[in-house]
């Protein structure tokens, strides 16, 4: 067998909001849902993609240097820039465009590591973390990459460190548990609890994702869980949606949840993608609600952190 | 219940660690007092004028029957016992370097030919009849407090000061008496004598090399407050009476120097006199104060001020009130002794400790009251301007002088030094943003984590201070480099910043106060800097593919080496060869240059402060300081240039994509851009094509993605390490005036700027005219694909010990160090540096939104204070270039 | 007279001062730049009995010296031991 590798979209090193500490978070492509508002679309197709950044194109000072250099015909000049046929784009794994490009604007996102590639990089900057801090696998899901992610926690485990994951759990559960056995702190998101609505933002269903989490909470897992929850206007910003929250973390004997108020800060990247992002406007919540939110869990004695404050 | 209450209250039933959630606690306003003085500061223009230099000059004049100490200290002293001494209403601590706020003066003595070369034109222009009423009214905003045109009476100077018109003339009397005997031209004179004179000239021409050292003879070193703060002017004078009756006439053994002792001690008691009327002035002018005054808080504001002078115009300081203003005194005093910048007040919080323990004890003070004179006390200092040459003023300084406070560190018994004190330090710049004293932390892992934390909380205001510096890292440091005059670990815990980055030795002296022994740190050698001044590290690079020749001056700079450039080995062999060429010819020149200052211009306010000089009776230029291998070379550009060799080698010798003549050829032509110069835009992101940009879109490419430093990248970081191993030994093979090696300082202040400038397009894509990567191991804007871990691990590929400093500016967003999580987190990013023995690294925090609009608009942003390199300025007072380059680091990341 | 030559004027920059009793700002030059009624000679050279023989760029003679010697009329005389009011 091959010696798993993985496509990592972004390596972050001093990550300080996803888990404990300073961190180093790994971006990982490729995910199980196609949620209407990610704010990473740069994974979903779980293979190195081109970027275009116009921002950053220098064409309007003069730089024609990508022109005639994409043997499929897909990058033409136009009258005020680069147009790109994404559909041929999409395709591409030789990316010529890339190597004239002095400004960054025309990059390949995404690249192939093996276990040994990732675990260099986190042994490089393990000396740095402090005491608290370790590595955090997000994504993209980074447990869909079963084998890979198997390979890469347990030699992390050799090396004592800490590990932290942000996942969907939407994956079989088996394969779910089996790698949960590796993680010390997870974020687990959920996003709707009606099942419907559920399907209707991120393309699958909930129910696999509820029974995961049941199943690892009852599985005797001692890791931290700490349950995140984007909240978008029209869509699970209800105080039905938080009371069935409530619920089923009671039911679970959960008690941490973070919620994420909603946040257009991937708005780019989908432009940069070629893709029509579909939260351009709508989804905005106010920092009020936010807060009566967050009172919905604190009366039930559930920790509930909104973005950033969050205690570690 | 809020949620926050009910959060914590869940948090801590569940046994989790809450404090991070707590908001910080809201850094309490200045005190009102500084409001005020601050309000005015901000409407002041630097300003120039006549008094200390026209008294030095006629007691200088008519004392010609001295020995040089003697005359220079009577001239000194002269100057300021006549200083007209200026006291602001609301002011709790006083003095100034002249008559104005910001006030500053030439100094004709050192360098002259500036003014005698355009007497003419400005008596012209002050002869002029003034312009309408308009004009006279002065253009507030972009610029801030310099003067960078004439207007009314005013005219201006250098750019950055204003001069009264009625005061030219006395300028140009005062400069003509100097045509032909300043240092400047003193030493131009022997200079001449050097071997290859010619090359050193042509050097300078280049801007290779950015000044000479007469320019700042002084700074770049840590004051000694010991002897003032121990036995007062009149102890002082006692001592000196004793002294001579001891030495007057004596050689004591001693051939060469014995008999300087004499001298020494008269010239000292004529400085301390004259120190100490300077003092009784402002008590005076304190209490005519008081007796206009119909204000009562003011009046005995006033008053308190009075007995404050009246005091130390004579006794040693019986108060923490009193201790502060003595230490201001003599910093004032050493500042206007001679052009400098980076005259270093040390480790304050540890010399003033014992006064400040006294007085809490004794209740004759609280801690808020304390912080509160720290307060004023930062104002003082952040109105103490330099008067260089323009070149230098605004160049190298950017206006900043520099005068760095350190915290931290060990004490005598290698023990954290931190004391109760320097968290007030710390507070007082919390409360009170200016741009000086900055502060910098000596960073030791005994330090205790509160004291750390605070420090944090402090570098997190986006200030830029404090920078962190590594302790350990500067001992070891001192050890190497002064160990063959004899400094011991003891002395080497004393060290700390002299300048922005000056690693400075240091030795602990014992002060009798308070019925115990204190060992305070202090300054203990001369200027750790005025070597040879900021060598273009890519300039020398373009000299050896051009073979000597300048193209932008078009001018054969470096003798031809005439040599096929077929290999990295042959490139760093003539590299070498143009360093060493370099080094010999401008050590030999500046070592005249401060062998002249030394001996005709001779240090006296610093041969009183600094140890050992009063001990042996002999001045700080003639070695009476207890260190002396303090003198270095200083580089600038460093990651320019092994971004550039890493290119060269990818894509010249490795890849073989381009021959050494088609990468020069690009260079040349500039990648097909139009130069700033033609475009005035600096910033290192901007590009404009010509016609020939087609034809050097490939290779400009390659350039730009070559290897780059700071990516924890061996095919770049290797020529770091190797320029680092050539360096350490190439420097030491040179000796400086006092015979002793040289060594490596690694800052570039603001020399990237004007030094780039002057730079053509270089192998790894930055285009001509640009700035420099800053510091020595930031990585170059916009080049650190891979974090900030990475940049660490690069910078850390070779011992930074070995030399003076190396320079790390990070930029970080606000975000990322919020609230007290963040705090700790910003905390751990400098310990993570420390621990792999960063020597060190500071930081801009502040979103590049708020600079591009402090930008547009800087008259709302007068306080806008970020991190240039090493040093923390007002925005709106750096020039246009830098300005770009920080926008450009910063927008990076956002 | 003008507000810079009174002793109630305290030096800020080379366009303006303060005044220690009204605490208002003063311009050096043009309007508003006249003495008050409650003004006081301030100490410079200038004004001293020693000075003598002021060109047009004010600058004379010294005598209050052992050596006589050169000095302008505006150079501040209050720390000065030999000023004596015109």
């Amino acid at each position: 067998m091959d010696a798993p590798q993985a496509v990592i979209f972004d390596i972050q090193p001093f990550s300080v909001h996803d888990g404990p500490g300073c961190r180093t978070t790994i971006f990982m492509s490729g995910c199980p849902l196609q949620c209407r508002w990610c704010s990473n679309p740069e994974n979903h197709a779980g293979k190195p993609q081109l970027i275009f950044a116009g921002k950053v194109c220098k064409w309007a000072s003069g730089c024609r240097a990508c022109i005639g250099t994409c043997p499929k015909g897909a990058l033409t000049a136009t009258d005020d820039g680069i147009r790109l046929d994404r559909s041929i784009c999409r395709e591409c794994t030789t990316f010529e465009c890339v190597r004239p490009c002095a400004s960054n604007a025309l990059r390949v996102c995404g690249k192939h590591y093996s276990v040994n590639d990732v675990m260099d990089v986190l042994h490089r900057d393990s000396n740095n973390w402090g005491g608290d801090g370790g590595v955090t696998f997000s994504g993209g899901d980074p447990l869909l990459h079963h084998n890979f992610m198997k390979a890469v926690l347990e030699e992390c485990k050799k090396d004592n460190i800490h590990t932290a994951v942000e996942t969907s759990a939407c994956i079989p559960t088996e394969k779910f548990i089996e790698l949960m056995q590796l993680v010390d702190f997870a974020f687990i998101d959920v996003k709707n609890m009606d099942n419907d609505r559920h399907i209707a933002g991120t393309g699958v269903p909930n129910n696999l994702i509820l029974k995961n989490i049941s199943t690892l909470v009852a599985s005797g897992w001692n890791g931290r869980l700490v349950l995140r929850y984007p909240v978008i206007a029209d869509y699970n910003d209800s105080d039905e949606n938080a009371v069935r929250v409530i619920e089923f973390m009671k039911a679970n004997g959960l008690f941490e949840i973070n919620l994420l108020k909603f946040h257009r800060l991937g708005q780019t990247k989908w432009e940069q993608l070629g893709l029509a992002y579909p939260y351009s406007t709508g989804g905005d919540v106010s920092n009020e609600l936010m807060e009566h939110l967050q009172s919905l869990y604190l009366e039930h004695d559930i920790i509930c952190y909104i973005g950033d404050k969050t205690p570690f | 219940m809020t949620n926050e209450d009910k959060l914590k209250e869940l948090l801590e039933s569940r046994g989790i660690d809450a404090s991070g959630m707590t908001d910080e606690a809201a850094i309490p306003k200045q005190a009102e007092g500084c409001s005020k003085l601050i309000d005015i500061y901000y409407t002041l223009k630097n300003t120039v004028d006549m008094e200390f230099p026209y008294w030095y000059n006629r007691v200088w004049q008519e004392n010609s029957s001295d020995v040089i100490i003697v005359r220079r200290a009577k001239a000194l002293a002269a100057a300021f016992a006549h200083l007209t001494p200026t006291i602001q209403p609301y002011e709790r601590l006083v003095m100034n370097k002249t008559r104005h706020v910001r006030g500053a003066f030439p100094f004709p003595w050192v360098t002259a030919s500036f003014f005698n070369a355009q007497a003419e034109a400005l008596m012209k222009e002050a002869s002029a009849p003034s312009e309408s009423e308009a004009d006279s009214v002065s253009i507030i905003g972009a610029g801030g407090g310099n003067v960078t045109k004439s207007y009314g009476n005013i005219i201006s100077i250098a750019k950055k000061f204003g001069m009264r018109k009625e005061e030219i003339p006395v300028l140009v009397k005062t400069c003509s008496y100097w045509d032909g005997n300043s240092v400047e031209e003193m030493s131009n004179h022997y200079a001449k004598y050097t071997p290859q004179f010619d090359i050193e000239q042509a050097v300078m021409d280049s801007v290779l090399c950015m000044f000479d050292s007469y320019c700042i003879p002084q700074g770049r070193e840590v004051i000694n407050y010991y002897l003032p703060l121990q036995y007062g002017w009149d102890g002082i004078i006692e001592l000196c009476d004793r002294r001579i009756a001891e030495t007057m006439g004596e050689s004591d053994g001693d051939g060469l120097m014995g008999m300087e002792r004499g001298y020494y001690y008269v010239a000292m008691r004529h400085l301390a006199q004259g120190l100490s009327r300077w003092c009784q002035n402002y008590a005076d002018r304190a209490y005519y104060l008081a007796s206009v005054e119909t204000d009562a808080a003011l009046k005995k504001n006033y008053e308190e001020i009075g007995g404050v002078m009246a005091h130390i115009a004579h006794k040693a300081p019986a108060t923490f009130r009193q201790a502060l203003q003595l230490t201001l005194a003599c910093h004032y005093a050493e500042v206007n002794e001679d052009p400098q910048s980076g005259q270093s007040i040390g480790r304050l919080g540890q010399v003033l400790q014992p006064f400040y323990e006294k007085d809490i004890d004794d209740g004759v003070t609280t801690e808020e009251e304390v912080i509160e004179l720290l307060e004023f006390y930062r104002i003082k200092i952040t109105c103490i301007e330099c008067f260089a040459s323009a070149g230098v003023t605004g160049g190298v300084l950017s206006g900043n002088t520099f005068n760095n406070l350190s915290l931290g560190g060990l004490n005598r018994d290698g023990l954290s030094a931190v004391t109760p004190l320097e968290y007030h330090i710390i507070e007082a710049g919390m409360r009170c943003r200016t741009t000086q004293p900055t502060l910098s932390v000596l960073y030791d892992e005994k330090l205790p984590e509160s004291f750390l934390l605070k420090a944090a909380a402090c570098t997190k205001q986006g200030t830029g201070y404090p920078a962190w510096m590594n302790n350990q890292d500067g001992m070891n440091f001192m050890l190497m480099n002064y160990g063959p005059e004899g400094m011991n670990i003891e002395d080497a815990r004393a060290w700390c910043l002299g300048g922005c980055l000056e690693s400075s030795p240091g030795c602990f002296l014992p002060l009798r106060y308070n019925g115990k022994v204190t060992w305070i740190p202090g300054g203990a050698g001369p200027t750790a800097g005025s070597g040879v001044h900021f060598v273009g590290l890519p300039k020398m690079l373009e000299l050896v593919m051009t073979n000597g020749y300048d193209r932008r001056i078009n001018k054969q700079v470096l003798p031809p080496h005439n040599r096929k450039l077929d290999s990295m080995d042959a490139i760093k062999e003539e590299w070498v060869k143009y360093m060493n060429l370099t080094i010999d010819v401008l050590n030999k020149v500046n070592n005249l240059q401060m062998d002249i200052w030394r001996k005709y211009c001779p240090p006296v306010v610093s041969s009183l402060l600094k140890p050992d000089c009063f001990a042996k009776g002999r001045g700080l230029g003639m070695m009476g300081g207890r260190y002396n291998a303090t003198i270095n070379f200083e580089s600038c550009g460093t990651v320019t240039f092994v971004n550039s060799m890493a290119s060269l080698y990818k894509n010249v010798f490795k890849d073989k994509k381009y021959t050494l003549d088609e990468m020069l050829d690009a260079m040349m032509h500039n990648f097909g851009f139009k130069t700033s110069y033609e475009t005035g835009v600096f910033s290192p992101d901007f590009r404009e094509a010509t016609d020939e940009a087609p034809k050097y879109a490939q290779i400009f490419a390659d350039c730009v993605n070559a290897p780059k430093f700071g990516n924890a990248d061996w095919e770049a970081d290797r020529f770091l390490k190797w320029y680092e191993d050539v360096m350490f030994g190439l420097t030491r093979q040179y000796k400086s005036y006092y015979g002793k090696p040289l060594y490596m300082c690694q800052i570039s202040v603001s020399t990237h700027g004007p030094q780039g400038f002057i730079t053509l397009a270089d192998p790894a894509g930055r285009l001509a005219g640009t700035t420099y990567s800053d510091g020595s191991v930031s990585a170059a804007a916009g080049t650190d694909k891979n974090g900030i871990y990475a940049i660490f691990e690069s910078a850390t590929i070779y011992d930074h010990s070995t030399q003076q400093n190396a320079q790390m500016n990070l930029k970080l967003h606000p975000s990322a160090v919020k609230g007290p999580q963040g705090t700790r987190k910003l905390l751990d990013l400098v310990r993570a540096y420390m621990r792999k023995g960063g020597f060190h690294v500071q930081f801009n925090i502040v979103d590049s939104k708020t600079l591009k609009k402090a930008q547009a608009k800087p008259e709302n942003y007068r306080d806008l204070m970020v991190r240039v390199a090493g040093f923390t300025q007002y925005w709106c007072e750096i020039g246009k270039p830098i300005q770009d380059e920080v926008i450009y680091r910063t927008e990076y990341d956002d | 007279m003008k507000h810079i030559d009174c002793k109630n004027y305290i030096y800020l920059d080379c366009e303006k001062g303060m005044c220690a009793l009204s605490k208002m700002m003063l311009p050096i030059d043009g309007k508003g730049s006249e003495a008050c009624p409650r003004f006081v000679m301030a100490e410079k050279c200038g004004c001293c009995a020693n000075f003598d023989g002021c060109d047009e760029h004010g600058i004379g003679t010294c005598a209050g010296f052992e050596k006589k010697n050169w000095t302008y009329a505006s150079c501040g005389a209050a720390g000065c031991e030999h000023f004596k009011m015109r």
